[in-house]
């Protein structure tokens, strides 16, 4: 690893480190934040890169006449915002590229995007929670050089992420080229990959120009407001008359002209992303660099200090979850709010075109799409599946952490036992996720009584999400108590964003039914509307019960502290 | 000669809570300073200003003559620093962590490292996240020793170590001083700084209270003094000699704190019939326990006392 020798002034023998291990190993802070990233970034570069190829290869199959391709545009382009959704316009997608672009490449910022958030909310503010920071800032480093260079080697991982990403699109736009105009240029991929890149790192920045003011948690609600915030208003623009007025602080809008698989350039738009990126980055920065090295406190909901919390496994897992329970709730329940209540213009729009409402009913048959409930159906659930998925992942990982951080062995230094401290602390998770919803469903049916119209359904509908998010956080727990801790948020997260991208690639690539119904998400029915999955129903309910008895199992047997 | 750390009148407040208040300090080159002081009295907080870590409300502080908030990567370069409180990167083998920060410094001295993990009797191979206390803090002290610093800033250092290893970092200490190098030594284990420290200052709810070398402390206190005559002797004697305290009388036998020179209490007791003599020197501990005790009722006496009900 050392490559240079010199002697010091002592004559001791001082070994300098590598130009490998500055730039990729433990010879520099650059170096060991580029090692500590590399597997993610390739985990995810080639994840992607897997679904543009697949995804190519049966369009191609699929679409093999220009005049197939037409109606299929034709089709897809003539849906209103609210059916095109989380993919936004499409734009040339008669063309591979085009298509390639819209179907895959839209909603890839937001998958990124999150690794982004988690990943620059925590390279300073998470190392300064831990304490290692204090032992790295005082090295003869200087803090914003310290800054700089972590900043600069997740800057490094999101490329190699995107220049995988970007040769593998190249290579299968060309490969699977079947149509006059299919071919893209190297330079079209490139200026894709060039906004990719940024639109990755823009919520990422903005968490971690505030991580300084508000510690971890807080930048991570940021970057989170930011990533779905402008998702969603973006996407719903067209549709939500609230949207209008805010879209243009939404960089998803900022840079929705700047398409170039699809032939669309917008270069100003990118440039000027460029520049707030920076300029957050750079905040984040000379902020870190100007502060006291001091966790912020103060930044969590006020939540009354009462014995409710101390009263055992159950209430204190509860009490150490429950601000996060109402900020994830608040947030999803604002954006049930807006679109809850926007849902006769909705309706209106669409009873216009009578084709519009034939096209619906043949695809909704026997339900009352043109209701509320009907409209939350098309623009809430999708959306409301991976937030649940994602608060699911974050309260198990916060109830992993107890063991992971010792805790546990304080407490199961009482008289209680294992199982019983599993089951009662694996409870609160699922209470937490509960309360998420209930707060949701709050705001959810505020939503739709401004309409004058009935709550029950959209609030079945949200407690049948509360029910996926359980489930997904029983697999979560089970693991963690079977196997280990350190895995039950990982594999919690991984199952939330894995099933939805799942069902999306899988039926793109037509696969048959009992492959496609592995996603847990597939089983929840269509509840806004009044379609119930009961099996489905049942199911999420097995798992979320099943999880935590699983999970208790596991913690009778296993060594603890792993 | 300049001294290696300079604190004056420097304090920090977190909002409404206390830090440290006008805390002045001086350590020399070469010594080694304790810095005494119970949980939450403000050590780290000192420690942490005098690295640029957090800066300083009001007051100022240099380390070898540079200000703290001033180039901080000068002082840096020549420090060895160990925090109360640490855990560092679980991925990484001990020895890989000390890898690490040994080239954050510029790069490894590799027969020195691989003395101080032979003495201190670290296995270097296992991920930092699988050991123990005693382990993780000595993984900490090798990267603060290892670079030889011209100052040692450690906090609660022997934290966690059986009392061999405590043996050898004594030993190490002494080597330190030996070749001329600085400690800054925080610690509320009184033991350790009384066996290890040319002075010590002892700070009590941010402010420091005391500030002297170990013997001069000593000498502060009360010596326990026990007379033993051949006849009974009224302790009413010595009730009027300047600094003796707590007399107690036990039939032919007379204990008493003395507090400043005995030579009084020797001259008069030498004009009865004397039969035996015994002075015993206190500890730092008990002059450490004194000085709270002393310090806690002066602050008992200046709070204002509430009026009782019904006035």
């Amino acid at each position: 690893m050392s490559a240079t020798v010199t002697t010091a002034p002592s004559g001791a023998t001082i070994h300098r480190p590598s130009t490998r291990a500055r730039l990729m190993g433990l010879g520099s802070v650059f170096g060991k934040a580029v090692r500590d990233s590399r597997g993610t970034a390739l985990a995810l570069g080639i994840l992607f890169a897997v679904i543009v190829v697949l995804t190519t290869s049966q369009i191609v199959a699929e679409f093999d006449t220009a005049a197939k391709r037409a109606l299929m545009a034709a089709q897809l382009s003539a849906l209103p915002a609210v059916f095109q959704g989380m993919l936004g316009e499409p734009i040339g997608i008669e063309r591979l590229g085009g298509f390639i672009s819209w179907r895959i490449l839209n909603i890839l910022p937001v998958m990124y995007g999150i690794w982004s958030i988690v990943a620059l909310s925590g390279t300073l503010a998470g190392e300064l929670a831990r304490g290692s920071l204090d032992v790295v800032a005082s090295t003869p480093v200087a803090r914003r050089r310290l800054a700089l260079e972590k900043v600069g080697a997740y800057l490094v991982a999101v490329a190699v992420t995107i220049l995988i990403l970007g040769v593998w699109t190249y290579v299968a736009a060309n490969a699977f080229a079947s149509l006059p105009g299919d071919e893209v240029s190297a330079g079209a991929v490139a200026g894709h990959m060039v906004l990719l890149y940024l639109m990755v790192l823009a919520p990422g920045a903005a968490a971690f120009a505030v991580a300084p003011f508000l510690g971890r948690g807080g930048a991570v609600g940021v970057g989170a407001l930011v990533l779905f915030g402008g998702f969603v208003v973006s996407s719903y623009a067209s549709t939500v008359s609230v949207f209008r007025s805010v879209e243009g602080a939404s960089y998803f809008h900022m840079t929705a002209a700047h398409r170039p698989l699809a032939g669309a350039w917008d270069w100003p738009s990118v440039g000027l992303l460029a520049a707030i990126v920076g300029a957050l980055l750079l905040v984040g920065i000379e902020v870190f660099a100007r502060r006291d090295l001091l966790v912020p406190s103060g930044n969590r909901l006020p939540v009354p200090r009462v014995r409710l919390w101390v009263l055992g496994p159950f209430s204190r897992g509860l009490g150490e979850r429950f601000p996060a329970a109402l900020s994830w709730g608040a947030l999803l329940g604002l954006f049930g709010l807006v679109i809850g209540s926007s849902s006769d213009e909705f309706v209106a729009a669409i009873a216009q075109i009578p084709q519009m409402v034939e096209m619906v009913q043949r695809i909704f048959p026997d339900a009352d799409i043109l209701s509320t409930g009907g409209f939350l159906q098309l623009a809430f659930f999708q959306e409301g599946i991976i937030i649940l998925g994602l608060a699911a992942a974050f309260f198990v990982g916060g109830w992993a952490s107890d063991e992971g951080e010792r805790r546990l062995e304080v407490v199961l230094g009482t008289p209680i036992g294992r199982a019983a401290w599993a089951l009662r602390s694996a409870a609160s998770v699922q209470a937490a996720i509960a309360i998420t919803v209930a707060v949701l469903a709050v705001a959810l049916a505020a939503g739709t009584m401004i309409q004058g119209d009935d709550p029950l359904r959209p609030v079945i509908g949200v407690a049948v999400l509360g029910l996926y998010g359980m489930a997904l956080a029983g697999i979560g727990l089970a693991v963690g108590g079977l196997v280990r801790p350190s895995l039950a948020g990982p594999v919690t997260l991984i199952l939330g964003l894995g099933f939805y991208l799942w069902d999306l690639v899988g039926t793109i690539l037509e696969w048959p039914s009992e492959i496609l119904d592995i996603a847990l998400n597939r089983h929840l029915g269509r509840p806004m509307i009044g379609e119930y999955d009961e099996a489905g129903m049942l199911l999420l309910g097995a798992i979320a019960v099943g999880g935590v008895i699983l999970c208790a199992a596991g913690m009778r047997r296993r060594d603890i502290g792993r | 000669m300049p001294p290696i750390i300079q604190a004056e009148r420097l304090t920090k407040r977190y909002g409404i809570h206390r830090g440290i208040t006008e805390v002045d300090l001086e350590v020399r080159e070469g010594e080694v300073f304790g810095f005494l002081g119970p949980n939450g009295a403000g050590k780290t907080t000192t420690i942490r200003i005098l690295l640029d870590l957090i800066r300083p409300t009001s007051g100022t502080a240099r380390v070898f003559g540079v200000l703290s908030s001033g180039d901080p990567v000068a002082i840096h370069r020549r420090i060895g620093y160990l925090p109360g409180e640490f855990t560092l990167y679980d991925r990484l083998t001990g020895s890989e962590t000390i890898e690490y920060f040994a080239n954050l410094r510029g790069g490894l001295d590799r027969a020195y490292s691989k003395r101080l993990i032979e003495r201190l009797d670290l296995d270097p191979s296992r991920r930092f996240s699988e050991y123990s206390k005693g382990n993780k803090q000595k993984v900490g002290l090798i990267c603060a020793l290892q670079h030889r610093p011209d100052l040692l800033i450690l906090d609660e250092p022997t934290a966690g170590l059986d009392p061999l290893v405590q043996q050898t970092f004594n030993e190490i200490l002494f080597e330190a001083k030996e070749e001329g190098r600085t400690t800054f030594l925080s610690s509320h284990i009184i033991s350790e700084v009384e066996r290890t420290c040319d002075r010590v200052a002892i700070i009590r709810a941010g402010r420091i209270v005391r500030l002297d070398t170990v013997g001069a402390l000593r000498e502060m206190a009360a010596h326990e003094v026990e007379l033993r005559f051949g006849e009974a002797v009224p302790m009413a004697l010595f009730a009027d000699v300047p600094g003796v305290t707590n007399l107690v009388q036990e039939g032919r036998m007379v204990r008493m704190l003395v507090t400043g020179p005995i030579a009084p209490v020797v001259r008069l007791a030498a004009q009865r019939d004397l039969v035996d003599f015994v002075s015993r020197e206190p500890t730092l501990e008990e002059v450490f326990l004194a000085e709270y005790e002393t310090s806690g009722r002066a602050a008992a006496s200046a709070s204002p006392v509430e009026p009782a009900a019904g006035l």
